[in-house]
């Protein structure tokens, strides 16, 4: 096998890290403490790295569980993630009005991941956004391979019923 | 364009039945800058964009 650097196998995970720590904690200057000391804890285990089968899964554990301990000192305050800029660009909307309104279900979406339970926001993030599978997904969390699925099915469904529901009924 | 299979996909995907293969067409699909209105608000899903995705720490 071969030998894992923190240069090479560790620092480039930062924003994937980030991400993770971001979608638990759903506060910007928290995650980004998260994945400082996700990275210190990484180094100090470095006599460890030889017997660990995936590096990366190794790190998104240790992320998720200080994400997880900052999450129970924060007092759990309920707050969504900013909308990005990025809600500008409604290619297709064809009027301003259009537009609010697609920019208003884009923020929804977002709020209804950020209001699931914290292990379906995880099983989310880990599958949706950065590809895993739920073998990886049941390593990096600790739980088993059946439960991710149970998680990703429920977050999903949740999102689209929920989603159908406001739409129905206004925001 | 046809976006009859993607809007199949996404059906298996509320499912949960799509593999990690399909779900990567989604996520290419969902990275695009221009798709369709009706799709737009399950953008969110699958990528993270604007200021979250270019952040640098």
């Amino acid at each position: 096998m071969k030998r894992i650097s923190f240069q090479a196998d560790v620092l480039p995970l930062k924003n994937e890290l980030f991400r993770l720590a971001l979608r638990i904690t759903l506060n910007h200057a928290e995650a980004e403490d998260v994945v400082q000391e996700t990275m210190m804890k990484v180094w100090s285990r470095r006599n460890d790295w030889d017997k660990i089968a995936s590096i990366e899964a190794f790190c998104l554990t240790i992320c998720r569980n200080l994400a997880l301990d900052k999450m129970r000192r924060m007092d759990n305050q309920v707050q969504t993630l900013e909308p990005g800029e990025d809600a500008e660009d409604s290619s297709y909307a064809a009027n301003p009005e259009e537009q609010t309104v697609q920019r208003d279900r884009i923020a929804l979406v977002r709020r209804l991941i950020d209001q699931l339970p914290e292990k379906q926001r995880s099983v989310m993030q880990l599958r949706d956004m950065e590809g895993k599978s739920y073998r990886d997904i049941a390593d990096i969390m600790g739980i088993s391979e059946e439960q991710v699925k149970i998680n990703i099915f429920r977050a999903r469904q949740t999102i689209k019923k929920e989603f159908t529901k406001q739409e129905k009924y206004g925001l | 364009m046809d976006y009859k299979y993607i809007e199949q996909l996404m059906e298996r995907y509320w499912n949960a039945e799509t593999t990690l293969e399909e779900e990567n067409i989604l996520r290419t699909f969902f990275s695009q800058k221009n798709i369709p209105a009706e799709m737009e608000q399950w953008r969110p899903l699958f990528t993270y964009t604007g200021r979250i995705a270019g952040r640098r720490l």
